[in-house]
């Protein structure tokens, strides 16, 4: 079975992901790789929809430490976007969204993100 | 005894489950068979299977003999329970020989008798035991030479043996000169260990887990029967006495749980009654745990681990609230709660797990799945306990039956051990939550708390049928929901939490699995079942309705 796919965009220099279906260990890893391929291209401001989301399970959930973490590396930026409730439970109860911005809509985060040095 | 079984039409859905065993025993000659636990709550039809195992056996091949012995709680003391165990092994190993059930039904028989019948028949391996029997005059090695009477007759005759043993926890009651020796069952342990002489024991389980032996022996399960299978039986009894009943399943046979004696009982006061309705169903049912059969063998069960009458009111109100409370309870909350002290409350505990009336292997105390068995003690505590008449009880009960029948949901459902089959049962949960008009985030919670229970399951139960067993039960009130898998538990035996192992440890983010569903339901417990391991989770859908009604009020 494959229930996950990510589109992406650029913004003004603002990558936008749209991950799509369930996000368990390889779903969190393929976006991990897709936000270092951008990083590498220093594309630092990143946001990711959750619009699309299905499902998160504890595996998925936790490889975001790891995206955090090289954004940080980075010194880059990092927004998530159209969070259902349970799933900002999630990242709650990781820690993670003390290191990221939440925004209710995507268009919220990009203003944010073009307004930031 | 064990050729007197039921007939093959009355023997339900162990179809499988028999010729499983059979296979296991032609197996013996290739050396591979380990003795084996055959476990099941009571009732579920495991010494019924012996005896179907037995007959096939006896009947339907020449190579390996069965036996079959039901140990019994007259005959205890070592010394006669070496003569008696012996002697009907001889006899039914004869009977084997020569196809000649007659001789496994000879009661009463003299050690001279049975010398005459063995040398008639020129049957020299079983002399030679007998006469190492006579010559013996300890107990203790009397029953040594009982107990490898079967590994002796396969070294002098070639031909293996499979002793089955029913009720074998009796054997805790061992005796010698009225001196109890319950630590000679031990002596068992060298006879399980032949691998020519597989032992299949059965019994009560929760007496058995706790016997020396039970690390020798392989567990192998014995399940209720399917819903469907129950149905079944149940028309087909009451087709027995003339009546007719509709196959579809109805909300009593979900709550008798697919419990063949349970079945038979309240199908045969059904029929003699000639009622076939399912609410005349209920009223025979509700007569059979007040005052029937199910009534009488629950009581029996009770008053032989609580022999004195004093205490079977004290056990009674500790049962109903171990019932009833909501939580699991452990000794020190119970001591507290009804003033006993430690000692008393650990002898009172711990009779009630044995004799299968209350959960709690590792002393945290919770009711069993057995919903009948919660009725007979709801009953048994109204009329002793609380003095109410048999009208009250009556009443008490059909409203109970009327609850289940208006208010409960449930939905059965087996997934297989593979990659985002966990997505298969969240898919599922949600259109059942839309069904129920379940507010979204609840059923957000529920799914992801199912992911995790699901994800645990098919990593840690590495073996059995690779099958997950998911069942959801929706009350107005209450969401209950469990995830069983079968294979090697991943319970700890200390803490009664799932362990984490190396590769979790590994993986740190698999840690998070157990917190994320503890987060997003009001319990989770994590049990030993029959098909291995079962986590429970229960979400209070009051309460979340509550905080998501104010949550939206603060909003506006």
């Amino acid at each position: 079975m494959n229930n996950f796919s990510i589109l992406s965009k650029t913004i003004n220099g603002i990558v936008i992901f749209l991950p799509k279906g369930y996000v368990n260990d390889l779903g969190a890893e393929n976006l991990e790789h897709a936000c270092e391929e951008f990083l590498s291209k220093e594309m630092k401001k990143v946001v990711i929809n959750f619009s699309e989301i299905q499902y998160i399970n504890s595996i998925g959930a936790s490889i975001f430490t790891g995206i955090v973490q090289k954004i940080a590396e980075h010194n880059g930026m990092l927004c998530f976007t159209n969070m259902k409730k349970v799933h900002s439970d999630v990242f709650e109860m990781l820690g993670i969204t003390r290191h990221v911005k939440v925004f209710k809509e995507e268009k919220d985060a990009v203003n944010f993100l073009k307004e930031s040095n | 005894m064990p050729l007197r079984i039921l007939p093959e039409k009355d023997f339900f859905d162990r179809k499988e489950e028999l010729a499983g065993l059979y296979r296991r025993s032609l197996e013996i000659e290739k050396g591979i068979t380990q003795s084996a636990f055959l476990s099941g709550s009571r009732g579920v039809g495991k010494t019924e299977l012996l005896k179907q195992l037995f007959n096939q056996l006896f009947w339907k091949q020449d190579k390996i003999a069965p036996f079959y012995y039901s140990i019994n709680s007259a005959i205890l003391s070592v010394s006669e329970f070496s003569r008696d165990y012996l002697m009907r092994y001889i006899c039914q190993r004869l009977a084997f020989e020569n196809k000649e059930s007659s001789l496994i039904y000879l009661e009463g028989l003299s050690i001279d008798g049975l010398t005459s019948i063995l040398e008639e028949r020129k049957a020299f391996w079983a002399l030679e035991i007998l006469d190492g029997y006579i010559q013996c005059h300890e107990p203790i090695d009397s029953l040594r030479i009982a107990l490898n009477a079967p590994h002796q007759s396969t070294l002098a005759t070639g031909i293996s043996v499979v002793v089955m043993i029913d009720e074998f926890q009796r054997l805790n009651n061992f005796h010698i000169s009225g001196n109890a020796a319950p630590m000679l069952s031990a002596l068992f342990e060298m006879p399980l260990s032949f691998r020519k002489t597989p032992h299949l024991i059965t019994g009560n389980q929760a007496e058995i887990q706790e016997m020396p032996v039970i690390g020798a022996l392989t567990r192998i399960g014995v399940q209720p029967l399917q819903l469907e299978d129950a149905a079944l039986m149940f028309s087909s009894l009451l087709d027995g006495h003339g009546i007719k009943i509709s196959l579809e399943p109805h909300t009593l046979l979900n709550h008798l749980g697919g419990n063949p004696f349970y079945i038979k009982c309240v199908a045969r006061a059904a029929g003699l009654s000639k009622k076939s309705e399912e609410k005349d169903c209920w009223r025979t049912y509700i007569d059979e745990i007040s005052d029937g059969n199910i009534y009488f063998y629950w009581l029996s069960v009770l008053k032989s681990f609580f022999p004195e009458l004093g205490k079977r009111r004290k056990v009674l109100e500790i049962t109903n609230r171990i019932y009833h409370t909501g939580e699991s309870l452990t000794q020190h909350r119970i001591s507290k709660a009804f003033s006993l002290s430690e000692r008393d409350t650990e002898v009172i505990t711990t009779a009630l797990y044995r004799a299968g009336f209350v959960r709690g292997e590792f002393g945290v105390f919770r009711a069993p799945e057995d919903r009948v068995l919660i009725d007979f003690i709801d009953c048994l505590y109204m009329k002793e306990v609380r003095g109410k008449s048999y009208r009250d009880i009556e009443i008490g009960l059909l409203e109970k039956a009327a609850d289940t029948k208006s208010k409960g949901t449930s939905f059965e459902m087996t997934i297989p051990m593979v990659r985002e089959a966990e997505l298969v049962a969240a898919q599922c949960l949600e259109q059942i939550g839309k069904n129920l008009h379940l507010d979204e985030d609840v059923i957000g919670q529920l799914q992801m708390a199912v992911i995790e229970a699901c994800i645990n399951a098919m990593e840690h139960s590495k073996g059995g049928d690779k099958n997950i067993y998911l069942s959801f039960n929706f009350t107005e009130d209450l969401a209950e929901i469990s995830i069983e898998s079968s294979g090697r538990g991943f319970v700890s035996q200390e803490t009664g939490e799932p362990f984490i192992g190396r590769g979790l440890k590994e993986d740190a983010g698999r840690g998070w699995g157990i917190k994320l569903m503890k987060n997003f339901v009001d319990s989770v417990r994590f049990e030993k079942t029959e098909r291995g391991t079962k986590v429970v989770l229960v979400k209070n859908l009051l309460k979340e309705a509550r905080i998501n009604k104010e949550g939206s009020a603060t909003c506006e």
